[in-house]
């Protein structure tokens, strides 16, 4: 007769172990497919609220008159 | 004197003819914000100031915990704030400071302004002064609870997608989106930079008035027209719950648009533009926390879609925005001075139908209360809400005014107007809080 030993493999760590790597690979993935878009956005959010005239700020000024 | 007078302009009256003091004036609104707030929990933090002299003095205010004050930086949404000495206020605060307002509270918030409803796990749920089983809009949404309720006489918040005019139109408060770039930004938190804009809540036109002029560039404000405004109206009325197209139209005749359409192609793009911008931005300010599978459910919302939409359609749909606001004007504001639209497309819901949470969880009804908002912030142009009739159970219903660019005076001044043939001397809200 055998009897089965209880498994010592934690299936919660597994489970973690698990999704941890997921989204470490999601991570990569956004991270690729961000890297494009994040060098103009992280210029810009380094001074949100820069005072410079642009194109658009100019565009409102000047609607505001027509 | 007994009760304090329901607008700002009616307390700076009351004080001009000495019927109370700047310093009892004060009081009487803390020890109302203090009463209050364990009934709404719409206060993060009771704040102290020394009374000044000036215009403002006397006249308490509370804004959205978005605003770098003194010492303090905001909490966002996400704490309770933090001492940081030496921090000097935003600029929009320093100037109302200046004409001698007194901030009383830092106010409850959306999470990061990432949320057309003031639902905020982090904090108690506010409650709707009107009545409590209405939603409180969002992000701004401390600021709607606290001045309906007449805890303070005007609030400042951020409106990057709707997030001022939504919750004034939960609360039968006017709200004001202003031009993008009238009001400095400087020292208040960003959502979406491009898209972001400091707006005033308050219960009525004229109180707003008061607070845009001690706030606003006045070189960049142009001066208010004499002559009768001429308004188009835009109302979908097949979007349109039947009790919100009905009131629009008695709305649009009565103030005598001169041309009435049901049909416009333009909105769906430009709200499109919104969204696309509004996304990749957010999620430049939130990439860490996304990446790191810490961001909140409310951030995820607004900020995830941003790390998977290609660079390309950003770049493209800031570059379009001028031609885009110039296309408009052609459109809309070449022969008019005002384009009226709707505020919200159904009557303001209940908690259970927004609630992300709740069992009756709608999410077309949440995402709906953007729909006519976003693409405004995409123009940059100003808009106003403000309620002109009720539903069926006493919520308001209200109005959206667009403007060109910089014309705040103009959407004011009618709204003035509007306010009392429809509601008499006493502003928008205290009808609406009697009756509830």
């Amino acid at each position: 007769m055998t009897t089965s030993e209880p498994s010592t493999d934690n299936v919660p760590n597994r489970n973690r172990e698990a999704r941890d790597l997921e989204r470490q690979r999601l991570a990569k993935t956004l991270q690729r497919l961000h890297g494009a878009a994040s060098d103009a956005m992280q210029a810009r959010l380094a001074s949100p609220h820069d005072t410079q005239p642009t194109e658009f700020s100019q565009t409102l000024n000047a609607l505001s008159h027509g | 004197m007994a009760e304090l007078p329901a607008t700002l302009t009616g307390l700076q009256r009351a004080l001009g003819q000495r019927q109370i003091s700047g310093l009892e004036a004060i009081a009487a609104q803390r020890a109302r914000l203090d009463r209050m707030e364990s009934q709404l929990h719409c206060v993060v933090q009771t704040l102290y100031d020394e009374p000044r002299d000036g215009a403002l003095a006397g006249i308490g205010l509370a804004h959205k915990d978005i605003f770098d004050s003194d010492d303090r930086r905001p909490g966002v949404g996400h704490d309770s704030g933090s001492i940081i000495r030496g921090l000097k206020p935003a600029p929009v605060l320093a100037r109302l400071r200046r004409h001698g307002a007194s901030q009383l509270a830092a106010l409850s918030m959306t999470e990061y302004a990432c949320g057309a409803t003031g639902e905020n796990h982090r904090f108690e749920r506010c409650v709707n002064p009107l009545q409590p089983q209405a939603a409180v809009g969002g992000s701004s949404s401390g600021s709607a609870v606290a001045v309906a309720s007449e805890m303070a006489y005007g609030s400042l918040g951020t409106d990057t997608a709707g997030s001022v005019r939504i919750p004034a139109a939960t609360c039968a408060l006017l709200g004001l989106k202003t031009t993008h770039g009238l009001l400095p930004l400087h020292g208040v938190h960003p959502l979406a930079p491009a898209l972001d804009s400091v707006g005033i809540l308050t219960r009525s036109a004229a109180d707003a008035a008061v607070l845009l002029e001690a706030t606003a560039e006045s070189e960049l404000l142009r001066p208010a027209v004499s002559e009768a405004l001429r308004i188009k109206a835009w109302i979908p009325e097949a979007d349109l719950h039947p009790s919100v197209a009905a009131a629009l139209e008695e709305f649009a005749r009565d103030c005598g648009a001169a041309r009435r359409i049901d049909q416009w192609s333009g909105h769906q793009t430009l709200t499109h533009l919104a969204e696309i911008v509004l996304h990749v931005e957010a999620a430049g300010n939130h990439r860490n926390a996304l990446l790191e599978g810490a961001a909140s459910p409310a951030v995820r919302a607004v900020a995830l879609p941003g790390l998977v939409i290609p660079p390309d359609w950003y770049r493209a749909a800031l570059a379009d925005r001028a031609r885009r606001a110039r296309a408009f004007v052609d459109e809309h504001l070449r022969e008019f001075d005002i384009f009226l639209i709707p505020a919200l497309p159904h009557p303001a819901p209940d908690w259970d139908i927004v609630s992300t949470t709740s069992p009756d969880f709608d999410a077309r009804q949440l995402l709906a209360l953007h729909r006519y908002m976003s693409f405004v912030n995409y123009l940059g142009f100003p808009s106003v809400v403000f309620p002109v009739a009720r539903d069926d159970r006493g919520m308001p219903i209200s109005v959206q005014l667009i403007g060109r660019p910089f014309h705040e005076r103009n959407l004011l001044a009618f709204a003035h107007r509007m306010e009392s043939l429809r509601f008499g001397s006493n502003g928008f809200t205290r009808p609406f809080l009697i009756q509830g």
